[in-house]
């Protein structure tokens, strides 16, 4: 951020959020005061969309493209790729993050070579660049402390930084190539650098609630812009928001419920944030994921206790809202959630043939 | 010189130093380092405003999404990112505060963050509570009027106003009566599930409202401005502490400089002085070369007119170094002292070998003299040996420079040729000794021709007389004889006859003897008269020549006194000379004795003696007489001068006895005090046999 710039910016943002919250303001009083609409405040607020519909959501369209450099991003997708970031190579980055499908890898639990199970469902590298905390428990404060942390991991990739360094070293390739990049050639800091730079350009943009964000009425069915209005009206959108819808907040997995009745006492709780902070409220808090593709994410929640997502959706409202939801709403729900999936390199992602909704 | 010069360019060198020293010291806290720590810092605050109000937004319902949230929450960590990252670069001294203030602001930065991740959560949760408790109360409402249930209807009215006074101030006791209204809604089982979550929603406001609320408190009241302002502060007074040195080192800078400018103005001044110093004493000395040079021009023109005036005067020059003992003699002077004109440095014994044998002991007596300080001047006349054995005559003349013990260390002087002179001299005596002659026809002359014809006559008449009274005794004696053998003894003249018989002749012999003696002093005058030839030189006994005077003069003195003594030493060397003049020079010297006594009683002395001295014989005539009036003494020599004009002087007799004891290269010198007397001092060298 340069010094000229700021003023600028915290001008025009202050200016355009005044007018924001103006008429925000006035859409929540006359809702309050009506209360004629059957689901809630937000039916009032699109209603009313005319005005500005880009702005009065609670959401924003992902942009088409990033300001990465290609020439890093290329390198990283090498690395991306490279079963030898793992000791016994045996495991890429890719393992895990599926690109063709969710960005993730479709278990509930990933498995090591050696067989070991991880702690949590792997959450999606897609559109990790608009996530304001990373990991289920927001353990890792950036991409960059992410990536070192799976690659040192010796549970994930188990390698350390002078075997890693030596072994992609030795490859021509990478060397010629992080030289032409960095001045002081490969290193660990460039290379994280160059996989964190093609892990921001993984944007899935132009879904078509996005489209419809962008003031494409027509790109939302009738059934799935009740579903949105749904969505808002429960309150689903309350913490699934911004541009990432989710991925910028944490919250406790079981407000007005326990969300684990079925387990036995004897099973330990996942502690979630707890685990990093230590503080009593952050008991079983996770980190609020993004919706963005989730009709492809499946299994869902950190420990991807069930593939249906008409059945997170309804765990959602039961444990989180206190609300239980008819078929339909969740259905309408889920019908609006398909369509923030978005494209990838230009083509459409493609919900994996075992997803049955 | 070379000593200042380095003094000075170390001085200005060190000053260079210095003011590089301060120079470098009076930097200011690089711009750029502050403006790193301030623009985050700025940066920093400004977000943490932004955060605020954003809470705030959010709090009011007002904020779309947390996106913005979440994007200030990084901006700050950013800033402060880069704080710390900047913060590494600031001096130790001052890092070390700023270290602590750093860590204060993260550490409130963090606790903010992890409060405003509270926030977030309760903010989702609480805002879905309250829209759906007002979704629901109303929903129940509507559905109880319809099934005509009057008490829930009032109850949900009653609900709804204390959630609305609630949601407007969550104070404790609408709290409490929420809960208690919620506590008895009526569970009817027609809306028993709506009622349920109508409880759940509206307990859950009731519980987190109030915490809301506290949360935000402490979000806006988070120490991060606080700590941001001391981490300000501490730039700030680090800046100023860095600020306050520079100033100092600029003030010292400019002191230093201008030190450096005064110095070197100061040189400058001195090399400006220096050279007009130099210039002006460059003129002086072209002017006192000039000077010199027209003085060596006057001073050589004044040698060559001297040299000329010397050689003009017959005069040569002559310097005499008492010391190393050397005289330098000039060409001239060589020439005039028959010596080798080759050399010109003699030593002072060598020189004198010039000086004729008889005059050197004169000389030497004569510059001892001026040695021991009696005479103010040196002068000498001396005789010359000339290489042609011929005798020339020289003056020498000089003058002792005295050291301040009063000793001469040199001397100079000049000499002269006056050979010409002396000859001139030696006829000047002829023409004396022509006035002596005139003298004597004047005095002698008619003294004797009276002598020889008062004294003369009778005396012939006294020897006459005598042969005959002699032949008449002897006639007589026979008679008396014959008398006696007669009458036997008697009486004659009163004698007896025995007696006076043996006594007569001898009377008359005398007589006879006394009067040729008269006869003889006649003829004396008469030689007297006669002027002697001149040159006429022969050795005689000076006694002789006083003896000779006297007895011219044996009237005079009998007249004159009764005190007249004689002492004559005997067996004096003689002198060589002409023995009437000398003789001359007695009968004046004792005829002015004589004259000069006042009376009888008064005595005359005169005495000859031997002076080793000289070497020769020394005449003094002594008299008791009235004396000469010191002015009259240095004149008695001159021709004519007289005291006795009235008694017939001529004032000539003193000058011829001058001119003659001159003549016999002798002197002849008065000493004479008041009615006290005179002496005249006669000094007569020996004849030269004796070398």
């Amino acid at each position: 951020m340069t010094e000229k710039a700021l003023p600028d910016r915290w001008f025009s943002a202050r200016q355009s959020r005044r007018a924001v919250a103006l008429v925000l303001g006035w859409s929540l009083i006359a809702n309050l005061g009506a209360a004629s609409a059957p689901l809630g405040p937000a039916t009032a607020a699109s209603q009313s969309a005319e005005v500005a519909p880009e702005t009065q959501q609670p959401f924003a369209p992902l942009p088409f493209t990033t300001d990465e450099n290609p020439a890093k991003v290329a390198l990283g997708e090498r690395l991306f790729q490279d079963v030898r970031l793992s000791r016994d190579d045996t495991l890429a980055c890719l393992t895990c993050h599926q690109l063709a499908e969710g960005g993730d890898d479709g278990l509930s639990r990933s498995m090591t070579a050696r067989g070991i199970a991880l702690a949590r469902n792997v959450p999606t590298v897609f559109n990790v660049a608009f996530n304001a905390s990373f990991n289920w428990d927001g353990g890792v404060p950036s991409l960059e402390v992410q990536a070192e942390g799976v690659l040192l991991n010796a549970q994930v990739m188990n390698n350390t930084w002078p075997e890693l360094i030596a072994k992609l070293g030795a490859d021509p390739d990478y060397a010629a190539a992080f030289r032409a990049l960095y001045p002081e050639g490969l290193s660990p800091a460039n290379l994280v650098d160059a996989l964190v730079s093609f892990e921001r350009s993984l944007i899935t943009p132009n879904a078509r609630f996005d489209r419809y964000l962008r003031g494409e009425h027509r790109a939302l069915s009738a059934e799935e812009l009740e579903g949105y209005e749904l969505f808002k009206g429960y309150g689903c959108a309350s913490c699934h928001q911004g541009i990432n819808v989710g991925g910028n907040l944490f919250q406790k997995f079981g407000i007005f419920q326990d969300p684990d009745t079925s387990r036995s006492p004897a099973e330990q709780a996942d502690l979630g944030r707890f685990e990093v902070t230590r503080v009593a409220r952050d008991r079983e808090v996770f980190r609020v994921p993004s919706l963005r593709n989730v009709a492809l994410t499946a299994p869902y929640f950190h420990d991807g206790r069930t593939r249906s997502l008409k059945e997170a959706v309804a765990t959602m409202a039961r444990v989180q809202l206190g609300r239980r939801l008819s078929p339909q709403d969740v259905d309408l729900i889920v019908r609006f959630l398909h369509t923030l999936t978005g494209e990838f390199r230009g083509r459409p992602l493609t919900v994996p043939a075992q997803e049955s909704p | 010189m070379t000593g200042v010069g380095l003094r000075r360019l170390t001085i200005v060198f060190g000053l260079l130093v210095l003011l590089t020293y301060f120079w470098f010291q009076s930097k200011s806290l690089d711009p750029a380092l502050l403006e790193r720590m301030y623009r985050p810092l700025n940066a920093f605050e400004l977000h943490d405003a932004e955060l605020n109000r954003d809470v705030l937004l959010a709090r009011a319902g007002l904020l779309n999404h947390y996106d913005t949230l979440a994007s200030i929450g990084a901006e700050l960590a950013d800033a402060v990112k880069t704080l710390q990252q900047q913060s590494a670069t600031v001096p130790a001294e001052a890092g070390k505060h700023l270290d602590q203030s750093l860590t204060a602001l993260t550490t409130a930065l963090r606790q903010k963050t992890a409060q405003l991740e509270y926030f977030k959560s309760d903010n989702a949760l609480l805002h879905n509570s309250l829209a759906y408790v007002i979704y629901i109360s109303h929903r129940l409402h509507r559905r109880a009027a319809e099934a005509g249930h009057s008490a829930l209807v009032a109850e949900l009215g009653t609900l709804t106003n204390a959630l609305l006074r609630f949601m407007e101030t969550p104070e404790d006791a609408v709290g409490d009566e929420i809960k208690a209204l919620l506590a008895r809604l009526p569970t009817t089982p027609k809306f028993r599930q709506d009622l349920q979550s109508l409880a759940v929603h509206g307990r859950y406001i009731v519980a987190a409202l109030p915490q809301m609320d506290a949360l935000i408190r402490e979000l806006i009241t988070a120490p991060t401005t606080a700590e941001a302002r001391v981490l300000q502060h501490t730039l700030l007074r680090y800046h100023h502490q860095l600020e306050a040195r520079a100033r100092l080192f600029r003030l010292l800078l400019y002191i230093a400089a201008v030190a450096l400018l005064g110095y070197l103005s100061y040189v400058f001044w001195r090399l400006q002085a220096n050279s007009r110093n130099l210039r002006a004493a460059n003129e002086a000395l072209e002017q006192e070369i000039e000077e010199r040079r027209r003085t060596e021009a006057a001073l050589r023109e004044s040698e060559e007119r001297y040299m000329l005036a010397m050689q003009g005067a017959n005069e040569g020059l002559w310097d005499w170094l008492v010391e190393p003992d050397r005289v330098h003699v000039s060409e001239h002077a060589c020439r005039l002292l028959g010596l080798d004109p080759a050399s010109s440095t003699f030593t002072g014994d060598a020189w004198q070998t010039a000086i004729h044998p008889d005059d050197r002991q004169r000389f030497r007596e004569t510059l001892r003299s001026h040695l021991r300080g009696d005479s103010e001047f040196f002068q000498c006349e001396i005789r010359i040996m000339k290489p042609n054995q011929e005798v020339g005559w020289a003056f020498i003349r000089g003058l002792g420079l005295r050291d301040e013990n009063g000793r001469i260390y040199r001397m100079a002087g000049s000499i002269g040729d006056i050979t010409a002179r002396k000859h001139l001299e030696q006829q000047t005596r002829q023409q004396e000794l022509q006035l002596i002659q005139a003298n004597k026809m004047t005095t002698l002359g008619t003294l004797i021709s009276g002598v020889a014809h008062e004294v003369n006559n009778p005396n012939q008449l006294v020897l006459t007389n005598v042969r005959l009274l002699r032949e008449a005794w002897a006639g007589a004696v026979a008679i008396l004889d014959a008398h006696q053998q007669v009458h036997g003894e008697f009486a004659l003249a009163g004698l007896p006859y025995a007696e006076m018989r043996e006594a007569v002749p001898v009377l008359m012999q005398d007589m006879h003897e006394g009067a040729l003696r008269i006869e003889r002093i006649i003829n004396n005058l008469r030689d007297f008269a006669r002027p002697s030839p001149p040159g006429f030189r022969a050795e005689f006994d000076i006694n002789d020549a006083v003896q000779h005077g006297l007895r011219l003069l044996t009237y005079l003195i009998r007249k004159k006194t009764s005190q007249f003594r004689i002492d004559l030493a005997p067996g004096l060397p003689p002198v060589r000379g002409d023995p009437q003049q000398l003789e001359q020079v007695v009968v004046n010297l004792v005829t002015n004795a004589l004259e000069a006594l006042p009376e009888p009683s008064r005595g005359v002395t005169v005495s000859t003696r031997f002076d080793p001295a000289v070497p020769g014989v020394v005449l003094t005539v002594e008299d008791e007489g009235i004396g000469i009036p010191p002015e009259h003494l240095a004149r008695l020599c001159d021709p004519f001068f007289t005291t006795k004009q009235a008694s017939g002087g001529t004032g000539l007799g003193l000058a011829i006895s001058s001119s003659l004891v001159h003549a016999h290269g002798g002197g002849l010198t008065f000493a004479s005090s008041p009615a006290q007397g005179t002496r005249a001092v006669v000094t007569l060298r020996q004849a030269a046999t004796t070398g």
